[in-house]
């Protein structure tokens, strides 16, 4: 797998390289602001993309437009989005289009080395993959329809954003398999989520639903 | 009352080489009339009263007062006869034609304008600085008649007029009685010279003549003394014209202020952001590889211990460096002195710091006083090209002076938002004035003052 980064710290870049080439994802380009990143991308079409949101010149939300105008280019790359702090709204927006192969994730998580790569295989894989912390956040504004959520649903519906498989889901809960299940037939039919729908697309339709409530 | 106290600061500042000085100059009207020499008589006697009524009339000084007095009824005679007609004219044509509103304005303006000649004579010959009334502030979508219209109701527009047109009589009339009272002592003492009255009528009239020459220097005092009166009555800035400009200097200065915070806070968490977050962020990265190594290659564990290490140490040296910017505790517990000490040291161009303070300043203004040295020096290493630089802090009255300077190559120009505008608002915020003086080729000249006295 080819991945292209986009930070602006050097150091850090190096770091997120050596940690992706030990998983033997290549890494094509190391670059330091949005446009850059966009040129890289048109050069290389790797499948995955690592993007810092904060970069050079304004040192605002560069990485997270870059990454848009990405999605809207080049639908197939997947994107890694990394942030110093967690923004609901910058989840939000990231997550307004196609929801597949798309992850957002705290920064420091890249210190936690084996959950950091599989959470970059997962999103590479077609996963999106949203930080504990923004689930958090979300699960914080208590309005409907999330306020119809019972808090072991709620606990459920975090892990599920984080993108877990229901065998996953009931090894963080200690529950079994068939009370997960329950569960998440239930959030989806309080989410008013059609049950034709393949099951992996509901869940993340899911995720999306609580960003934009 | 800002433009004139940026001319202040320019004359007070060291002498820079000549050519195109970006200077920015911001800062309290007060501190610039605080400067001025206070009034001093050659001749001088400890009783207050001998003072005013004897040496003072006689003084050099009251002679070219006097002058100024003759000047007084010049410039008022030119007034009279100048806004008389005008305003005859003014009058007839906004009858006849309606053109009221646009001669009136002009003819406010042409008063305004013998009133600044009138300003000049009072600096010139009586050492007395009056501030005309303040233009009017229009909001700019006026336009035309509309403006106009405004200009003519502005409450202070009309005094210099009213000056121009008082002026005359009763300057005239000062100047008539003085005029009169030294003909009649003249007349009077001449009188018993050439021995036309009788013996006993002599003494009374000699006595009056004599007593009225030595009077008359102070006769003539006090008609200096109402014509400056009456121009600090008339056309000088009122008290609500102060009051008005001193709240709009606050707001601006305040605004100034709350800008400054808010940058700094801005500064603040870009530099943990981007410096320090990072790098705490790779160092946790190596940590996390090192102890996914340790078990299966102890070597490149080990490898990326030593570099996390290093880093964590390097990150330690950043905190501290971040910390001293946000606001070193050496300032307030050893002084400006022990501060810049440090400051200076880890600076890579060599500086030389001379202090002379005999008392601490408040600690408000030591902590303006730093930052602009701090910022100063920062500029000197990244901007200036220097091989030297020169920090002077000093007591100038009650207010605090810093200046710094290096021998670069000069061009620093302040950029909105930038290190320099920065610190003239967060000067600014303490009623200091700051100005640079930094013409292509230098070399660099930065200095603040800043008031301690209230």
């Amino acid at each position: 797998m080819r991945a292209v980064i986009a930070d602006d710290s050097v150091l850090l870049r190096e770091g997120i390289a050596r940690l992706l080439a030990e998983d033997h994802i290549e890494v094509v380009a190391g670059v330091g602001d949005g446009e850059a990143l966009i040129d890289a991308v048109a050069d290389h079409q790797p499948e995955l993309a690592v993007i810092d949101v904060r970069m050079p010149p304004g040192h605002r939300d560069e990485g997270l437009r870059a990454a848009i105008e990405i999605r809207r280019r080049w639908p197939e790359v997947a994107l890694l989005v990394l942030s110093q702090f967690v923004e609901e709204r910058y989840a939000a927006e990231l997550l307004a289009g196609d929801t597949r192969g798309i992850g957002y994730l705290l920064k420091d998580r890249v210190a936690d080395v084996a959950e950091f790569v599989d959470a970059v295989r997962r999103v590479a894989g077609g996963d999106t993959v949203l930080d504990p912390e923004v689930v958090r956040q979300l699960l914080a504004r208590s309005r409907h329809p999330l306020g119809r959520l019972t808090p072991r649903e709620r606990e459920v519906m975090a892990l599920m954003a984080e993108g877990r498989s229901n065998a996953s889901i009931a090894d963080a809960l200690v529950v079994s398999m068939g009370a997960v299940e329950k569960h998440v037939a239930n959030i989806f039919v309080k989410l008013d989520l059609p049950p034709d729908d393949e099951d992996r697309h509901r869940r993340v339709m899911a995720v999306v639903r609580y960003l934009n409530s | 009352m800002m433009k004139g106290t940026a001319a202040a600061i320019d004359g007070t500042t060291p002498k820079t080489d000549g050519g195109a000085c970006p200077t920015i100059g911001t800062g309290a009207g007060r501190s610039a009339e605080r400067g001025r020499p206070p009034y001093r008589w050659r001749v001088r006697s400890r009783n207050p009263v001998v003072q005013a009524v004897i040496v003072g009339p006689m003084s050099p000084r009251a002679w070219w007062e006097a002058v100024g007095l003759v000047v007084s009824l010049l410039t008022g005679t030119l007034a009279f006869a100048v806004l008389v007609p005008v305003l005859l004219v003014t009058a007839v044509v906004s009858w006849i034609v309606g053109l009221g509103t646009l001669m009136m304005a002009w003819t406010l303006w042409l008063a305004r304008w013998l009133a600044g000649v009138d300003q000049r004579r009072l600096r010139v010959f009586n050492g007395t600085s009056l501030a005309l009334p303040p233009e009017p502030e229009l909001a700019p979508e006026l336009a035309g008649r509309h403006r106009r219209r405004a200009v003519v109701q502005w409450p202070s527009a009309r005094r210099p007029l009213w000056y121009g047109l008082v002026h005359l009589p009763a300057t005239g009339l000062a100047a008539c009685v003085a005029a009169t009272w030294l003909a009649f002592s003249i007349e009077f003492t001449g009188l018993f010279i050439g021995g036309g009255l009788g013996p006993g009528g002599q003494v009374v009239v000699v006595v009056l003549g004599v007593a009225g020459l030595l009077v008359w220097p102070l006769v003539v005092r006090l008609a200096v003394a109402a014509d400056v009166a009456l121009a600090q009555s008339l056309f000088g800035a009122s008290r609500r014209d102060e009051l008005s400009s001193e709240v709009r200097r606050l707001s601006e200065t305040r605004a100034l202020a709350v800008q400054s915070a808010e940058a700094e806070r801005r500064r603040i968490e870009r530099d943990l952001h981007d410096g320090f977050q990072p790098k705490l962020v790779s160092l946790a990265l190596e940590l996390g590889l090192a102890k996914a190594h340790f078990d299966s290659d102890p070597a490149s564990a080990r490898s990326l211990l030593d570099q996390a290490h290093r880093e964590a140490k390097t990150a330690v040296e950043d905190l501290r460096g971040l910390v001293r910017g946000i606001h070193p505790s050496v300032l307030d517990e050893r002084g400006l002195d022990a501060a810049l000490s440090a400051l200076v040291a880890s600076c890579a161009v060599p500086v030389e710091v001379q202090m002379r303070l005999d008392r601490r300043p408040d600690r408000v203004s030591e902590a303006a006083a730093y930052f602009v040295v701090a910022e100063a020096i920062t500029n000197v290493t990244k901007h200036a090209g220097a091989t030297q630089a020169w920090v002077e802090a000093g007591w100038s009255g009650d207010d605090l002076r810093v200046i710094v300077r290096d021998d670069g190559h000069g061009g620093a120009m302040p950029v909105p938002g930038g290190g320099l505008d920065g610190l003239a608002a967060r000067v600014a915020a303490v009623d200091g004035t700051f100005s640079v003086f930094s013409p292509p080729g230098g070399p660099t000249t930065i200095e603040a003052v800043i008031p301690c006295g209230r």
